[in-house]
């Protein structure tokens, strides 16, 4: 873990915190509701619903920018004061009048009078607070997630690539999708693009820490849902344990479409009473996320559904979710922390630590746009918008040992400096998988010469061979990065 | 020896004097008698000289053919619309001479032949400068104004010597809070950051002092500050070798202490013209009064700058920081800056003759006839809006061709000077329009069209320049400076219909 | 505990930012009456205007208000924010209920001819009871007022066209802008005027029930005829402003209780405005005797002229310089001092220009001196020059001071002097030269300038010290005090 790790994860948090928790906190304080909890959960889907569709819709016509997400999001903020009639003080002008009035006394710094307004039609917004009826241990559940959220958090505080492979597409596709360049639609990515612009972190570094936010957010829904369903606390927090631990399992503590997903169909179900539409918009921000809903998705919704069921039909089931819940609940930590180490090993499945780190440090030290990294397709995902990026299968087929060689050769990229990334041991990564997810948007065909184990040796040993034939002649070239797995070289021009 | 008595026409005391002092006919009798009086015919006098029973009776008589004499043709100051366009033009001069510099030395008072990102921090931190420090100085100068015009210099003085401070306090909150979403995201990498916060304190303050000597109406001495400004650049640069940042901020710092010593001078001379005390200000009046002044100064150059603020960030996979100054766009616009200096000189005169010919038209017209006089009052506006748009397209036309023909880069961009050179000219009318009301004492009709005039060159101008090119910003300032030609000439007619009240409820 | 009458002194132009000869009359009046609580009201040109004379311990509050120089007429600068509560509150109904009704009946009296001064009194009054809620400013700017006034302006016999109808809208909201000042309760208001100073005074009678007592210096009218005679302003405008303060005037003379003038002179003039003359006295003016008084002559080598004025038109300077020429001709060693302030500078920068045409560089000196009291033992004659004057205390202080006199016959000099001074025609500057001549040349010139004196010196003490006069006016504050007292009383009892 480096301190500028400390510093990506604090504003990361910082954007989720704006986005999933300031807007919708000001769209339900002008949301006159019963329920504070149930007004918040509402505002909160509709405020993401706003965000998604909003990403989606000016990610289409290329415009989804910092200054028009900005003006999307003054724009709902205000539709919805405005709906909640918050502005039609402002419609009297004896209400204009005198809040200048107040400000001139200050400004004469003088005790006013007591100012009554002489004609009717003005009316104070009730700002309503959180309902002071929520479950009594919510305020214990509040420490759950977040628990949940620092033990996920681990992973991505120390290791900075993915262990996902979809994770590599959507944070490409997030890249893209802020750069206003061409990209195909992707709900799981276009939720992130306000966090992208709010916490000025590129798409890789907001999606390595959106997994950990997601979870937390999954643990909750999950207990509010469990607990709605039961009225039983432990239940709940059982719920959300087992979940925490599937997390942990099966995404490795990434969250992926699925996941993301799960937490709004959850909420359509808890919205489902109160609020139809909520929960309509709530079902509808699920699909777009994940327009089939897969294995995932399955697993995190009926889980917390069969756990629910078993605690309402049998009350011995009942005492005995009392009594695993604390268990339960340290398991699943543990889990979070320690299962995404295990299963990643030191290294891979996709891409090397050393590569990961390289490519960042390279995109932190160097000025933008200066430099070309010449990788296989997963450091692509770290480099665009702040470097360029050069297939190291292009590469090795653009040029062969004898052109290199040449006395006088020098590589044609008109950059300050080009890092070439030589695997020593080339990475066993697991085939694309079937046919279903070549047809996602996820799916990238540049990746398919990488996947292969013969065919990645193949490459990373004539781009080794090239790099020698390079520095025969260049004794400029430097090694940028060494360890026992990977060298990345260094050219300057 | 009898005399017998003079006859009343005779009394050479009663008619109007040789000198060219005022002199007016007599109101009634009364007043005749008082004349009489301090002419030192007495009741004595006249029955003794005259023949009347007392100075009363010759009054009544002298009256009769003494109200027939014309008053004294009293002829205020003559001034001439040129000189009022001369004085309207002045304000350019100091911009001239930064032109001039450029030409010459490849650099001037801020800016010249530099990096991209240099520029970009240059443009960046002049822009701010105008946009913070234009509130301002318009505030200042509505109140110093006022002072000056009643002739009480001492508290003028205080006026400005109150909102400087205030200013540059401002100046310093808004370059923080610029510069914290600046580091955070790197919308300009280090150092290039701290240099556009040095320009915009250093250019604000230099605005600050300029707008006094502006307000003092001594334009010609904020050019004398600039001259010395950029001899501090040549001296530092050339001969001293200091980097070109160093030495354009310490010139910068030049000028504006010289602006800010002429500014003392002139306002000390004014206070001992004047007299008499400083009276106790009160900020709430200041607040009352001052407030869309201050919108207006800073939403004003906030439309000015926005298109290029616009195609400066326009997101550029390939550009090395968010913030990517557009040399081409630049020179475009620099270029259309020339017509609209050319045009602006005119609001000032076109002001100074609409307002004399109002006044020449309420003295022909009595109250009755108070709709004739509003009616040629708005042909007039008709007729003045009808020659700014004439001068308009014969300035732009004129610019067009030539700078077309020598210059490549413009001929490239002809579209975007066109459009630069169309949203100057609707500038310049919105301008007069805002000279008319603040004249008029309506600021409120201003900064209502000022707003949504912004809100539509930043929408527009976003717009088309993500989806085009950067480019096409310059749609933004077009159509933004149509609809602040269009809103302010609504607000204008609107007011024309009771001009007599406007006028009245104006003047001091 | 003793009640002590309570005084509002009202003053335009005057006391006591000003200096000249009422605010000299203002500022023994205020010291000598020391068992008097003074309230001041004093109008000022501009803002900028502060008090030149300080305020003894039993003036209890001095209200300085700018006639001009305000961003808004009627508006108190300093206290903002009751001016905006009570802008928020002066909306449409509360002009067209409350203000127009008064103003409109006030305009109809400052346009007519024949002014009724009930009618404008109680449209004043009217007026300041609605300002007391109500924002001036935006009441008298508003489009409704303007619109009256058109209205009104139409309807009378003054031609006026757009730009006179905008002058003259101007002056009233300027000049009426009192109306929008809360006075202080009185027992009295005296006014050292009877223009826009004496409003006031009228207020405060039908609000408060407040004794009127008006003293006139010099006749306002007057004055204004003179003023107008020689402004730039168009025939329309000059008239409604003759009209405008002929019916401020009249509505003065009608409600004052006591009136005061300084003699005779002013008196018909007061009579022909409308006073009622049982109710106008004669209060001369007079000075200290203690300050004033013969002191030895320090050694001078010229003859001596002495002139203690202001500057402008009406002290007939140039009708000094003139003399001054025919006096150096036949007595080439002489030297004229004029002292006093410059008010109006072009006229002074004429009358340099007389003085470098008549070649008198040497015999015709300007200044400003601090010991005035001294400065006429240092004089030989004391020379007025004035084409116009009330009561002037320059005259009584060199009556008391021993120094003789020669002046025009204005106003009420003649009367002051009473024959132990020579008078002249006014604007009569060979005149003015053989009086001066009678006095510094030839034979039995140096008896006569004794003699003058002696008798001067005499009458001085005999009718115009400061005891007399302060006196006079106690008496007088008694007298209408105790007929409102009665009056009130009566009223109460039924």
């Amino acid at each position: 873990m480096m301190p500028y790790d400390l510093l990506d994860v604090f504003r990361v948090s910082l954007g989720f915190l704006v986005v999933f928790g300031v807007v919708p906190w000001l769209a339900a304080l002008s949301s006159p509701r019963e329920d504070g909890l149930l007004a918040h959960c509402g505002a909160f889907v509709r405020a993401s619903l706003f965000g998604e569709v909003a990403a989606l819709l000016l990610g289409s016509m290329r415009l989804c920018l910092p200054g028009s997400m900005a003006a999307a999001y003054v724009l709902f903020l205000l539709t919805v004061m405005f709906r909640s009639g918050i502005f039609r003080p402002l419609r009297n002008p004896q209400w204009l009048r005198a809040q200048l009035h107040s400000l001139i006394v200050f400004a004469d710094r003088l005790p006013s009078a007591p100012w009554r307004f002489e004609s009717a039609g003005f009316r104070q917004a009730s700002f309503r607070r959180v309902d002071s009826a929520a479950p009594a241990s919510f305020g214990q559940m509040c420490l759950f997630p977040a628990l949940v959220a620092l033990a996920a958090c681990f992973y991505p505080l120390n290791y900075v690539r993915f262990l996902n492979t979809d994770t590599y597409s959507r944070a490409l596709a997030l890249q893209k999708l802020t750069l206003g360049q061409p990209s195909a639609l992707d709900g799981s990515a276009s939720l992130l693009a306000s966090v992208v612009f709010l916490s000025g972190c590129d798409g890789a570094t907001v999606v390595r820490f959106a997994g950990a936010f997601f979870t937390a957010l999954l643990v909750v829904t999950t207990f509010l849902v469990v607990f709605r369903l039961t009225a039983s606390s432990p239940t709940g927090l059982t719920a959300a344990g087992v979940v925490a631990a599937l997390a942990a399992f099966v995404n490795a503590g990434q969250l992926q479409a699925g996941g993301m997903s799960s937490i709004f169909w959850l909420l359509s179900i808890l919205l489902w009473r109160p609020s139809r539409l909520d929960a309509i918009w709530s079902m509808a921000l699920a699909l777009l996320i994940e327009p089939i809903p897969g294995r995932d998705t399955i697993l995190y919704v009926a889980i917390p559904a069969a756990i629910a069921w078993l605690a309402i039909s049998s009350r011995a089931l009942l005492r005995c979710f009392e009594a695993i819940r604390a268990p339960v609940a340290l398991a699943a930590i543990g889990c979070l922390i320690v299962v995404p180490l295990e299963s990643a090993g030191h290294n891979g499945p996709y891409e090397y630590e050393t590569a990961a780190r390289a490519v960042s440090r390279i995109a932190r030290e160097f000025p933008q746009n200066t430099w070309l990294v010449i990788a296989p397709v997963q450091e692509l995902a770290f480099t665009y918008g702040r470097g360029w990026h050069m297939q190291l299968s292009e590469f090795v087929r653009r040029y062969d040992v004898g052109e290199v060689s040449q006395p006088g050769f020098h590589f044609p990229f008109p950059v300050a400096d080009t890092f070439v990334f030589v695997e020593k041991r080339p990475l066993v990564s697991r085939a694309v998988g079937s046919g279903l997810s070549a047809l996602g948007p996820r799916f990238d065909p540049a990746m398919a010469p990488y996947q292969l184990r013969l065919s990645r040796v193949s490459i990373e040993f004539e781009a080794a061979s090239l790099m020698a034939a390079y520095r025969s002649r260049h004794p400029e070239v430097r090694v940028f990065v060494e360890d026992q797995n990977l060298v990345v070289y260094r050219i300057p021009s | 020896m009898t005399r017998s008595p003079k006859r009343a026409t005779t009394l050479s005391c009663l008619l109007p004097p040789a000198d060219s002092l005022p002199w007016a006919p007599p109101l009634d009798s009364c007043d005749v008698v008082v004349r009489l009086e301090t002419a030192g015919i007495t009741d004595t006098v006249a029955q003794r000289e005259y023949g009347y029973h007392d100075a009363w009776g010759l009054a009544e008589a002298c009256f009769s053919w003494l109200r027939t004499f014309p008053a004294s043709d009293v002829r205020g100051c003559r001034q001439s619309s040129l000189v009022e366009y001369w004085k309207g033009l002045s304000f350019a001069l100091p911009l001239c001479l930064c032109c001039l510099a450029m030409v010459i030395f490849r650099f001037s008072l801020w800016g010249g032949d530099v990096s991209p990102q240099l520029a970009a921090a240059v443009g960046f931190g002049t822009v701010s400068s105008f946009v913070t420090t234009g509130g301002v100085v318009q505030a200042m100068a509505r109140r110093g104004l006022f002072f000056f015009t009643v002739h009480d210099g001492a508290t003028g003085e205080i006026v400005c010597w109150r909102w400087v401070p205030l200013g540059a306090a401002w100046l310093a909150i808004c370059g923080l809070v610029l510069l914290a979403p600046c580091r955070y995201y790197h919308w300009l990498p280090a150092p290039f950051d701290w240099i556009a916060l040095a320009f915009h304190l250093s250019l604000g303050l230099l605005w600050l002092a300029t707008g006094i000597l502006h307000m003092l109406e001594r334009s010609l001495w904020s050019a004398v500050a600039t001259v010395a400004g950029i001899c501090s650049v040549v001296l530092f640069h050339r001969t001293l070798h200091v980097p070109l940042v160093g030495a354009q901020i310490t010139g910068i710092a030049v000028a504006t202490a010289f602006a800010f010593a002429a500014s003392f001078v002139f306002l000390r001379a004014r206070r001992r013209a004047d007299g008499g005390r400083p009276r106790a200000l009160s900020s709430a009046l200041d607040l009352y009064l001052a407030w869309p002044y201050f919108l207006f100064g800073a939403l004003y150059f906030l439309l000015i700058f926005a298109d290029r603020l616009l195609a400066w960030t326009v997101p550029d996979i390939a550009a090395a920081s968010p913030v990517q100054f557009r040399g081409d766009y630049e020179t475009v616009l620099d270029v259309a800056l020339i017509a609209f200096v050319l045009q602006v000189g005119g609001v000032r005169a076109a002001t100074f003759t609409f307002f004399r010919n109002m006044v020449r038209s309420q003295k022909q017209h009595g109250i009755s006839a108070r709709a004739e006089f509003l009616r040629d009052m708005k042909r007039a506006y008709a007729k003045n809006a009808t020659s700014f748009i004439l001068l308009g397209a014969a300035v732009s036309t004129c610019l067009y061709l030539t700078a077309s023909r020598f210059s490549t880069v413009v001929h490239d961009r002809g579209g975007t000077l066109l459009g630069a050179l169309l949203g100057g000219s609707l500038m310049v009318i919105g301008l007069w329009n805002t000279s008319l009301l603040f004249r008029l004492a309506l600021p409120v009709d201003v900064a209502a069209a000022i707003a949504p005039a912004v809100a539509v060159d930043l929408l527009i101008g976003y717009l088309l320049s993500r989806l085009g090119s950067y480019h096409y910003a310059v749609a933004g300032f077009g159509t933004g400076a149509g609809c602040f030609a269009a809103l302010t000439t609504r607000n204008v007619l609107r007011r024309l219909k009771a001009l007599d009240y406007y006028y009245l409820s104006s003047s001091v | 505990m003793v009640h002590r009458t309570s005084v509002l002194l009202t003053t335009e132009g005057t006391y006591p930012c000003y200096s000249g000869g009422v605010s000299v009359w203002c500022d023994y009046l205020v010291r000598c009456l020391r068992n008097i609580d003074y309230h001041i009201f004093a109008i000022t040109h501009a803002p900028s205007q502060q008090p030149r004379f300080a305020c003894p311990p039993n003036v209890t509050s001095c209200v300085l208000h700018p006639m001009w120089g305000t961003e808004e007429p009627g508006t108190d600068e300093t206290n903002f924010s009751e001016v905006h509560e009570r802008k928020i509150r002066t909306d449409r109904t509360a002009l067209l209920r409350r203000f127009l009704p008064h103003f409109s009946s006030t305009l109809r009296q400052l346009f007519s001819s024949d002014p009724d001064p009930e009618s404008l009194a109680g449209g004043l009054f009217g007026l300041h009871q609605y300002f007391r809620e109500y924002d001036y400013a935006n009441s008298m700017r508003s489009r409704a007022a303007w619109e009256a006034f058109l209205e009104t302006a139409a309807a009378s016999d003054i031609s006026l066209n757009l730009e006179d109808a905008t002058h003259s809208m101007r002056w009233i909201q300027r000049y009426l802008s009192l109306l929008a000042v809360r006075f202080p309760r009185v027992d009295l208001v005296h006014s050292s005027m009877a223009g826009l100073a004496g409003i006031p005074g009228v207020l405060c009678k039908l609000e408060q029930g407040s004794g009127y007592l008006l003293t006139e210096h010099g006749i306002h009218m007057r004055e204004l005829y003179l003023h107008l005679s020689r402004s730039p302003y168009s025939s329309a405008c000059r008239r409604f402003l003759a009209r405008f303060h002929r019916a401020i005037t009249s509505m003065n003379y009608h409600h004052a209780d006591v009136v005061t003038c300084l003699g005779e002179f002013n008196r018909q003039w007061q009579i022909h405005f409308g006073a009622d003359t049982n109710r106008i006295h004669a209060v001369p003016n007079g000075v200290d005797p203690a300050s004033f008084r013969p002191r030895p002559s320090p050694p001078r080598s010229r003859p001596t002229v002495l002139t203690m004025a202001r500057i402008f038109r009406l002290k007939g300077i140039d009708v000094l310089i003139r003399a001054a020429a025919e006096v150096r001709d036949r007595v080439p060693e002489v030297q004229f001092l004029v002292f006093g302030e410059i008010v109006d500078q072009a006229y002074f920068s004429q009358c340099l220009a007389l003085v470098e045409e008549l070649r008198l560089g040497d015999h015709v000196s300007f200044g400003v001196t601090s010991d005035s009291t001294s400065a006429y033992a240092e004089a030989d004659v004391y020379c007025l020059p004035s084409r116009s004057e009330g009561l002037p205390y320059a005259v009584i202080e060199a009556m008391m001071s021993g120094c003789p006199v020669v002046a025009a016959d204005v106003g009420n000099v003649a009367d002051l002097l009473g024959g132990t001074g020579l008078t002249v025609t006014p604007n009569d500057s060979p005149e003015m030269a053989t009086a001066l001549l009678r006095l510094l040349s030839g034979p039995g010139a140096e008896d006569l300038r004794r003699s003058l004196a002696h008798q001067a010196l005499e009458r001085a003490r005999r009718h115009f010290t400061i005891h007399q006069f302060t006196q006079r006016f106690e008496e007088i504050y008694d007298e209408v005090a105790q007929a409102r007292h009665d009056a009130v009383l009566s009223l109460a009892t039924g």
